[in-house]
């Protein structure tokens, strides 16, 4: 009897060294994941508050909760015209892009032994960095007058994404889309084009998913070209109307805050609805190089 | 494929759109770059060829010096801090059962959100009246250690590289610990009935068979930190002088401010020239690791 009782107080023991363990790493992690979102809730709070109220503490939670910079950072940064904007940009670029890249993806994958020049070709421009073609993009469009242009910053955003697009989708095909599919397709009396649009192409959705979400954050999020080209006020993106603020109104505290979360809250939307997808684009485009 | 390989025409038109932007507006633009980078040229003007003048200039130029003491300093805090808290964290979530995803979750966030909202939140959170660093210090009683923390040039530097580093640790979390998801579950069991420690497991199973993926995030934060534009531009201009610069808006300033756009390209191809060796070479070394 008196050994069970050993063996049993033995193993609680154990169990309970456990669960201790257990419940400290979620302590931890738990922490942590506050201090990683410490600043995006402090920013979002005070976007509801006015400097009064900022001035006075800005630990507490807000008193009465205040629209107005919402309301001002609107009419400061112009919202009405440059969400629109980015949307536009982001949308054209996307779809730009995954066609472009598609179809070259598909004829190297297809058309083409493994490993062509062509396709060193392309991919070497992955290891370009974009500030690399700041200065020359700028001149060119400014020589083709497509500075202060809608066409001129799609442009950019399609040449400074299509390598690692056509990287990712010519994998894809390779892997995704079965010869003897296309072979009987083709015995069919399917012509090229014919193949593409309607296997290729589908075949490769999931594909299309990752290189349209890493595309779409980059553009939403890119600042340094549109910084550049973009001087006209009506063509702005919103990251950059926003960051104008800090300019004007850098004393208003709740106003840059509203701005901040205007900002980051389609992005965390976007994140929250297709977090598999995200997670994957962005770190695929990481392991790009 | 070579039922579709008889179209030779098949070039032209899936290929052909694609060949002529990238070719036209990548390649050739990279050409031009390397050719603005020997001349002295204000935009304006008709360049005129000076050889390596302007790389000359900026080896001889302090502020480039800072600015790559800036780039190499950042470099080292990152790979410490990022790699370090990576795989601590990678580690502690991969042996959570309950809440894994939620955790992995939350962590990734900051990298979806824009470079410049994160830039603007941190210009508030480090604002030296009411941002919540100097409200911290005083509460904790350590109010001698307040700062103007965007203007001050001695913690200027630290204050923009802290957004850099903390917005990208969630980066490298989801690729190590995607990593450790891809060692095999029996190894990580048969240590612990072995009577292995989590850290002993950490320590002698997992680090060992992570080194190749360690290995891509140190490329990554390497090249990356080639990159950085954002952080430094939106919270402090750069400044004061080029205390808090990296090599982007050092670039930025020479080329668009200072309207000298040959130094400015010479700026570009140490970027360049920076991210291709770390490219090429870390391929090198993991061709290596891989036999």
């Amino acid at each position: 009897m008196g050994h069970i009782v050993r063996i049993d107080r033995s193993t609680r023991r154990l169990v309970a060294r456990q669960r201790a363990f257990v419940t400290l790493r979620h302590i931890v992690l738990a922490f942590w994941c506050l201090a990683a979102l410490y600043p995006v809730i402090w920013t979002f709070l005070n976007s509801f508050r006015d400097n009064n109220q900022i001035y006075a503490d800005p630990f507490s939670l807000p008193g009465p909760i205040i629209w107005k910079n919402f309301a001002r950072a609107f009419q400061g940064a112009h919202l009405a015209i440059t969400i629109p904007n980015s949307l536009i940009y982001a949308a054209l670029t996307v779809v730009a892009t995954v066609f472009l890249a598609a179809m070259t993806a598909f004829y190297l994958s297809k058309f083409t032994k493994t490993g062509t020049m062509l396709y060193t070709y392309f991919i070497i421009g992955i290891m370009v960095p974009a500030q690399a073609l700041l200065i020359p993009l700028f001149v060119t469009m400014r020589n083709m007058g497509l500075l202060n242009s809608r066409l001129g910053i799609i442009i950019v955003y399609i040449v400074t994404n299509l390598s690692f697009a056509i990287f990712v989708l010519t994998g894809f095909m390779r892997k995704g889309i079965p010869d003897d599919l296309i072979e009987a397709a083709v015995i069919d009396g399917c012509g090229p084009i014919r193949v593409f649009l309607s296997i290729a192409f589908p075949l490769t959705r999931s594909g299309i998913a990752t290189v349209g979400t890493f595309v779409f954050l980059g553009v939403w999020n890119e600042f340094l070209f549109a910084l550049v080209m973009l001087a006209n006020p009506l063509l702005r993106t919103l990251n950059l109307s926003v960051f104008m603020l800090r300019g004007q109104y850098s004393s208003d505290q709740g106003l840059m805050a509203a701005g901040a979360v205007v900002l980051i809250a389609p992005a965390i939307l976007m994140y929250a609805l297709f977090q598999e997808q995200v997670v994957k684009g962005l770190t695929a485009g990481a392991v790009k190089g | 494929m070579h039922v579709l390989r008889k179209h030779k025409w098949g070039w032209l038109v899936f290929v052909g759109p694609s060949f002529l932007l990238y070719t036209y507006f990548v390649v050739i633009s990279l050409g031009y770059s390397i050719y603005y980078s020997l001349t002295k040229w204000n935009a304006i003007s008709k360049p005129v060829f000076i050889g390596l003048k302007n790389y000359l200039d900026l080896l001889n130029s302090g502020d480039f010096a800072i600015v790559m003491q800036n780039t190499v300093v950042g470099l080292v805090l990152a790979l410490i801090i990022q790699v370090g808290l990576g795989l601590t964290f990678a580690y502690l979530i991969f042996r959570t059962k309950g809440g894994f995803r939620l955790y992995r979750a939350l962590v990734f966030l900051p990298v979806v959100l824009s470079a410049a909202a994160v830039a603007l939140m941190f210009t508030l959170v480090f604002n030296a009246d009411v941002g919540p660093v100097n409200g911290m210090l005083k509460a904790i009683g350590l109010g001698a250690l307040r700062r103007n923390w965007l203007s001050d040039k001695n913690v200027v530097f630290f204050t923009v590289l802290t957004p850099m580093i903390w917005q990208f640790i969630g980066l490298y979390v989801v690729i190590l610990l995607a990593g450790m998801q891809s060692i095999p579950e029996e190894v990580i069991q048969s240590s612990t009935i072995d009577g292995a420690s989590s850290f002993r497991t950490f320590r002698s199973i997992v680090i060992p068979m992570q080194w190749d993926i360690i290995f891509i995030c140190i490329t990554l934060i390497t090249s990356g930190s080639f990159k950085a534009f954002e952080h430094s531009y939106i919270m402090t201009w750069g400044g004061p002088g080029v205390r808090s610069a990296f090599l982007g808006v050092f670039m930025y300033n020479k080329t668009f401010l200072a309207a000298l756009f040959g130094l400015g390209s010479a700026i570009a191809m140490v970027i360049l020239f920076a991210s291709l060796f770390i490219t090429l070479a870390s391929r090198v070394i993991i061709r290596r690791f891989d036999y």
